[in-house]
C-alpha cells in the first residue's frame, strides 16, 4: 500500500504544475505517470511555446516540461515513471509498476490524465502509415524515426500544422495539408511556416479514401461542401506512404468515469468532462481534474489549472489559509482568462500603418529606407503571445498587458540585432536591409532545419507560399546559444524581390517541387 | 410504447428474452419492459456455458438438456455463437478418484456420457495444464452460447412477430385492485393490462415489493475477467472440481486454496470464446447492495492467484476488462416459476442463481404452462406457490 | 491497386474489425446505445476498449437515430483501464495495510 496526501495522475505540464503548487506549501505529494519519461505531450513539443514570459514563452515545449519536472523534484514530490493507474476500488486507486501492484491510500486525488486524439474512418484507413499526427510526432521526436517519406497531413488545426512543420524538419516531404473547414483551424503564423516552405493548405478539401497494398501509396482527396460531404467528381489522387490525422482530440477520462464523476458533454472542449467547480474540483469531493483531461485547450492553460488544482487540494488538506490560496488562484484565473482570448485577426490594417505586411507605428515611416536591418514583424493575428517584447533589450517593441495585442515597432533604438527574429515562437519575424548593395537587398531569415546552408553558397529564394522567386547568395549563417537552436540566415536576393521573399529551399527537398504550389 | 397488453414481461434478460419469444410466437399481445438495455443484468456478466459436469439427475438436468436442446435448434436460425465445447474437470488429488467414479456412473445412468483422460492423454491434448493435474474427466456434451447476442436474437425476432419491446424503461409501480393487476406504471408511461412476468433477476424482489410481495433472494456477486485474444489453449471449457461434505459446504478441491480464494468461495473456471478471448472465473460473495456492480480488487486477485495455478501460462496473458454479476438464488436454490395465488395476474420467473443461461429452457416451460399445453417436464418443483405460502 | 480492407467494407472498429455497415445494422435492429452496439457487433470489446471507434460510432448513432450526441454516453468503463499480465494480480502478496518500501529512482534518463 503506497500512502500519500495527495496522488496525481499523470506527469504532463498540468500534473507537475499541480505538484509543484502543493509540494510548495508542505503536502506530500506523489506523481504516476505510465510512460517511461516525465513531461506528458511537452516532451515531443520542440517548438517554441507562445503565451508570456509567466508561462515560458518561447521555451520550447521539451525544455518546459525538463524545468518543471526538475522543480517537482526538488521541492520533494516523488514521481513514478512507467506506473499505471489501472483501477479504482474503494477510493483506492490501483497502480501497477514492473508487472507488480499496488493500492494507492491519498486523501486527495488530481486527475491530469490529458487527451487521445480521434480517429478518423474512411476506406482504407486502417492500411499501415497511417496514424495519428500526435503519434507520428513520437516516432520523430521521441524515438528518431522517420514516419514516411512522403506524408498527407489531414486538419489544418494548430496540431496539424506544428506536426506538418516537424515533418519538414524531420526530412520527410508534406505534400499537403487537407482541411475540411473552409478555413486554416491553426494560428496563422504555424500556417506561414509551411506555407512558404512549399506545403499547400488546401481548404474545404477531405481524404476520401487510401490506397495500397502492404501500406499507404496513394490517397484519393476530395473537396467538400459546406456540410463536409463530398462534392462528386472533385476527386484526386496523389501519391503518398503516410497519411497523418490531426482531426481533434478528446478528453482521456476514463479514470473518472470508473470515480463515477458527474460528467456532462462540451464540444468545443472535446466531448465528455467532469463536472467541476472554480477550484477544479469534481462533483466527487476529494477529487480533483486539471488540464486537456477537463477540456481540450493547451499547454500553458493545463499549467494554470494544475496551479489551481494543487492549491486547492492542499487548501483542503489545510496547507496553506485561503486568503493565500485564494491569491493564488486569482493569478491563475487571470492568466486563464488572457490565454483564453480567442485569436482574431488585426483590424484591417490601412496603407497608412502598414507596410508590407510588417507593423510599423505610423511615425516611423519615413524611417524604413534607413541603412541597415530593420524588423518586419509579419504576425497580424490577436494571439496571446509577447516574447518579442520580452526579448527586445532597447523596448523597441511593444505589446502590452493585454498579451493578445499586435506588437508595434519603434524604429529608434533599434540595432538590428535580431534577437526578436530567434525569439518569435511564430518564426514570423525577419530582418529586411533594403539597401545592401547597389543591386540587392539582405534578408535575415530564422531557420530551423539541418544541414544549414554555408556562406557563400547558392541558395533558391521563396516566396511566402513556396513559389521560386530568384535565386540568392547566402551572406552568413548564425547560430547562437541564445538562439536555442534556431539559426539566423542572412540571403542577398536581388532588390526588387526584398517584399516577396522570404523563405529558402532547404537542402533536404529535392523532390524537384521547384516553382510549384 | 403500447398502452395495453394481454401480458408485459418485466427484464429483458435470459429468461425474460425467452419468455418474450415464446409468448409472442404463442401470438400473445406482449410489452417487454427493462430499465437498461437487452441482457444488462447478470444475463449480461456470465461465462455463457451449460456444464454437464455438475449435472446429475433430476429436474436441474432436465432443465439443461432442454436447454442445449433448444438452443442447438435456434442455432440453426441466429448466429450467437453456439459451440459444442464439451468441458473438462481437472482432477489434481488422487484422493478424489473413487468419489468422481462414483459421480460418473450415476451421471451416466441420466445419460450424461463422460470420458477419463490420464496424464499421458493431457501432455498430448492440454498440454497448457499444470503439472499437478493428475487427470481429468471430459464431458462432449457442454456448451458456450454468447447470451448477448441470444438476448438480441430473441428480442429482435420477437418483436418482429408483433411484441412490443421496450428498453431503458423503468417499471415504476404495479396497480392492483381488489387482488387483480390493473395497470403498470412506467418511466415512459402506463400500460394497462392483468398479467405480469417478473423476470427481473436480482431485481425481482424489488419488483415484487409492487404488489405487496417480497420474493426473498439471496444475491451473490461473482466477478469475471477477460483476456486479451489468444489461441486455442485446448478445450475451451475447464474447470475444477468440488468437493462437498455431509452438511453440503463445499471443500476445496486443491490443497493449494489460499485465504484469500477462500475469502471469495473460488472456484477455478476458464473459458474461451469462438474469438479467442478468455474468460476466467470464478468468485462469490453475498450482496447486500443491487446496485452494486463494482470489480472487487481482491476477488480477481483470489480468481487470478488460482488460476495460474491451473494454467501456469495464463501469466503471460494479458486482461483487459473484468465485470461483475448478480446471481438470483432462491432460498430452495430452485428457479421461482409460477402465478401468485394472492396477486391476480402476477407470475413469477426468477431464482435462477448462477444457472441462468443452463436452465432458460425453464422460460419455455413457464410459457407452456400458462398457455396450457403440453409441458416438456413437470413445473411443480418450480411453483411460487412453495415460496409465497412463506412469506 | 489492391485495397483487400475496403471489400468488407469500410471498418470503424479496426480491433474487432467491424464494418460501419454492421454498425448502421445493429442501429436498424434496436439498439440506441453504445453498449447495445457493442453486445451486437463487439465494436469495443477488442484491446483499446472503443478508444478508436467510439468517438465515430457516437457519430453514426447521432445520425441515424437523431439522438443528440451529447446523450450518447460511452459503452462503460471498468477494470483495468490497461491491459495488464495476470501474473502482476496473481502474484500480488496480500501486504494489505503494511506500508511496502519502495525503491524507484526518479532520475530524468536522457
Amino acid at each position: 500500500m503506497i500512502e500519500t496526501e495527495i496522488a496525481i495522475v499523470g506527469a504532463g505540464p498540468a500534473g507537475l504544475a499541480a505538484a509543484c503548487e502543493s509540494a510548495q506549501v508542505g503536502s506530500k505529494v506523489i506523481v504516476f505517470d505510465e510512460n517511461n519519461h516525465p513531461g506528458g505531450q511537452l516532451v515531443k513539443q520542440i517548438h517554441k511555446f507562445f503565451g508570456s514570459k509567466e508561462h515560458l514563452a518561447g521555451v520550447r515545449g521539451i525544455d518546459i516540461g525538463k524545468k518543471l519536472y526538475k522543480r517537482a523534484l526538488s521541492l520533494g514530490v516523488e514521481v513514478r515513471l512507467g506506473t499505471v493507474v489501472w483501477g479504482y476500488f474503494e477510493n483506492q486507486l490501483a497502480v501497477v509498476f514492473n508487472n507488480q501492484v499496488e493500492v494507492v491510500s491519498a486523501k486527495k486525488i488530481i486527475v491530469a490524465t490529458g487527451a487521445l486524439e480521434n480517429t478518423l474512418s474512411f476506406p482504407g484507413w486502417t492500411l499501415p502509415g497511417i496514424m495519428g499526427a500526435g503519434g507520428a510526432q513520437t516516432l520523430m521526436n521521441l524515438y528518431r524515426i522517420l514516419p514516411g517519406k512522403k506524408v498527407l497531413m489531414v486538419g489544418a488545426g494548430n496540431v496539424g500544422l506544428i506536426i506538418a512543420y516537424q515533418l519538414l524538419q524531420a526530412g520527410a516531404e508534406v505534400i499537403a495539408v487537407v482541411e475540411a473547414a473552409p478555413k486554416i483551424g491553426g494560428y496563422k503564423v504555424h500556417a506561414d511556416k509551411i506555407l512558404r516552405n512549399g506545403v499547400p493548405i488546401l481548404t474545404g478539401h477531405t481524404v476520401k479514401e487510401a490506397l495500397g497494398k502492404e501500406r499507404v501509396e496513394k490517397v484519393i482527396i476530395a473537396q467538400v461542401r459546406s456540410d463536409f460531404s463530398i462534392i462528386p467528381e472533385t476527386e484526386r489522387e496523389i501519391d503518398a506512404d503516410t497519411i497523418c490525422l490531426a482531426v481533434g482530440l478528446t478528453p482521456l477520462t476514463e479514470l473518472l468515469w470508473l470515480m463515477e464523476c458527474e460528467m456532462r458533454y462540451e464540444s468545443d472542449l472535446g466531448g465528455f468532462i467532469p463536472v467541476r467547480n472554480k477550484n477544479m474540483e469534481t462533483s466527487i469531493s476529494g477529487i480533483y481534474i486539471a488540464g486537456d483531461v477537463a477540456g481540450i485547450e493547451e499547454a500553458s492553460i493545463a499549467m494554470e489549472e494544475g496551479r489551481i488544482a494543487g492549491i486547492a487540494a492542499a487548501e483542503s488538506l489545510g496547507h496553506i489559509i485561503s486568503d493565500k490560496a485564494r491569491m493564488i488562484k486569482n493569478r491563475a484565473e487571470e492568466s486563464l482568462l488572457q490565454l483564453r482570448l480567442n485569436p482574431s485577426f488585426a483590424p484591417r490594417m490601412t496603407e497608412k500603418n502598414k507596410t508590407n505586411n510588417g507593423i510599423i507605428k505610423n511615425s516611423q515611416i519615413e524611417i524604413l529606407n534607413r541603412n541597415g536591418s530593420i524588423p518586419i514583424i509579419e504576425c497580424n493575428e490577436c494571439i496571446p503571445c509577447n516574447p518579442c517584447e520580452t526579448v527586445c533589450l532597447f523596448g523597441c517593441i511593444q505589446v502590452g498587458t493585454t498579451i493578445t495585442n499586435l506588437p508595434l515597432l519603434n524604429l529608434d533604438k533599434c540595432t538590428g540585432c535580431g534577437q526578436c527574429v530567434l525569439a518569435c515562437p511564430g518564426l514570423a519575424i525577419f530582418l529586411l536591409d533594403r539597401n545592401y548593395s547597389k543591386d540587392e537587398a539582405a534578408i535575415t531569415l530564422p531557420y530551423e532545419f539541418l544541414p544549414l546552408p554555408k556562406k557563400g553558397e547558392k541558395v533558391i529564394a521563396l516566396d511566402r507560399n513556396g513559389s521560386k522567386v530568384c535565386e540568392g547568395e547566402v551572406l552568413n549563417v548564425i547560430l547562437t546559444k541564445k538562439g536555442d537552436r534556431t539559426a539566423l540566415v542572412k540571403i542577398a536576393i536581388p532588390k526588387e524581390h526584398a517584399d516577396k521573399v522570404r523563405s529558402i529551399k532547404t537542402t533536404r527537398l529535392d523532390s524537384g517541387k521547384e516553382g510549384e504550389n | 410504447m403500447k398502452n395495453t397488453a394481454e401480458i408485459v414481461v418485466i427484464g429483458a434478460g435470459i429468461i425474460g428474452s425467452t419468455i418474450t419469444y415464446y409468448l409472442a410466437k404463442e401470438g400473445l399481445d406482449v410489452v417487454l419492459v427493462e430499465q437498461a438495455g437487452f441482457c444488462a443484468g447478470s444475463s449480461g456478466a456470465t461465462h455463457c456455458q451449460i456444464g454437464m459436469h455438475n449435472r446429475f439427475p433430476g429436474w436441474g438436468l432436465d432443465l439443461s438438456i432442454k436447454s442445449i436442446e433448444i438452443l442447438k435448434d435456434l442455432s440453426n436460425q441466429y448466429d450467437f455463437e453456439y459451440d459444442e465445447t464439451g468441458s473438462l474437470l481437472m482432477i489434481d488429488n488422487p484422493s478424489k478418484l473413487e468419489w468422481i467414479e462414483k459421480r460418473r456412473e450415476i451421471q451416466f445412468s441420466s445419460g450424461i456420457k463422460s470420458y477419463y483422460l490420464t496424464r499421458k492423454d493431457l501432455d498430448r491434448e492440454e498440454p497448457y495444464l499444470s503439472q499437478n493435474i493428475i487427470s481429468a474427466v471430459f464431458y462432449p456434451q457442454s456448451v458456450r452460447i454468447n447470451s448477448m447476442r441470444l438476448c438480441h436474437a430473441l428480442i429482435s425476432d420477437a418483436r418482429k412477430i408483433g411484441a412490443d419491446i421496450n428498453l431503458h424503461t423503468n417499471v415504476n409501480d404495479i396497480i392492483v385492485k381488489n387482488r387483480k393487476i390493473q395497470k403498470v406504471k412506467t418511466s415512459n408511461g402506463d400500460i394497462y393490462t392483468h398479467n405480469v412476468i417478473n423476470a427481473a433477476g436480482a431485481w425481482a424482489t424489488k419488483i415484487s415489493n409492487l404488489v405487496g410481495l417480497n420474493i426473498p433472494l439471496n444475491i451473490n456477486k461473482g466477478n469475471v475477467i477477460i483476456t486479451e485474444k489468444i489461441p486455442k489453449l485446448g478445450i475451451k471449457y475447464k474447470g475444477e472440481i468440488i468437493l462437498k461434505d455431509k452438511k453440503g459446504n463445499p471443500i476445496w478441491a486443491s490443497n493449494e486454496i489460499s485465504e484469500l480464494e477462500k475469502e471469495y468461495s473460488v472456484r477455478f473456471v476458464f473459458s474461451q470464446t469462438v474469438h479467442g478471448n478468455c474468460l476466467i472465473g470464478r468468485s462469490g460473495e453475498f450482496s447486500e447492495n443491487l446496485y452494486d456492480r463494482d470489480t472487487s480488487y481482491l476477488s480477481i486477485r483470489a480468481i487470478l492467484s488460482r488460476a495460474i495455478k491451473f494454467m501456469p501460462i495464463l501469466e503471460d496473458v494479458k486482461f483487459i476488462r473484468t465485470f461483475a454479476g448478480l446471481r438470483p438464488y432462491s432460498i430452495d436454490e430452485k428457479p421461482i416459476l409460477g402465478p401468485s395465488q394472492t396477486v391476480n395476474g402476477f407470475i413469477v420467473a426468477t431464482g435462477h442463481g448462477d444457472k441462468g443461461i443452463g436452465w432458460m429452457s425453464s422460460g419455455k416451460l413457464l410459457v407452456d404452462h400458462l398457455c396450457g399445453r403440453k409441458t416438456f417436464m413437470s413445473i411443480e418443483p418450480f411453483l411460487f406457490d412453495r415460496i409465497e405460502n412463506n412469506i | 491497386m489492391d485495397n483487400s480492407k475496403n471489400e468488407q467494407g469500410k471498418l470503424v472498429c479496426r480491433c474487432e474489425e467491424v464494418t460501419e455497415e454492421e454498425v448502421r445494422q445493429a442501429i436498424k435492429d434496436g439498439a440506441k446505445t453504445l453498449r447495445e452496439i457493442k453486445m451486437i457487433t463487439r465494436a469495443g470489446m477488442g484491446l483499446c476498449q472503443g478508444r478508436s471507434c467510439s468517438k465515430i460510432i457516437s457519430l453514426i448513432l447521432a445520425e441515424e437515430t437523431g439522438i443528440s450526441i451529447d446523450k450518447i454516453e460511452p459503452a462503460g468503463y471498468r477494470p483495468p483501464l490497461r491491459p495488464i499480465a495476470i501474473s502482476a494480480l496473481a502474484k500480488a502478496k496480500k501486504k494489505i495495510g503494511k506500508k511496502l518500501k519502495y525503491k524507484f529512482s526518479s532520475a530524468y534518463n536522457e
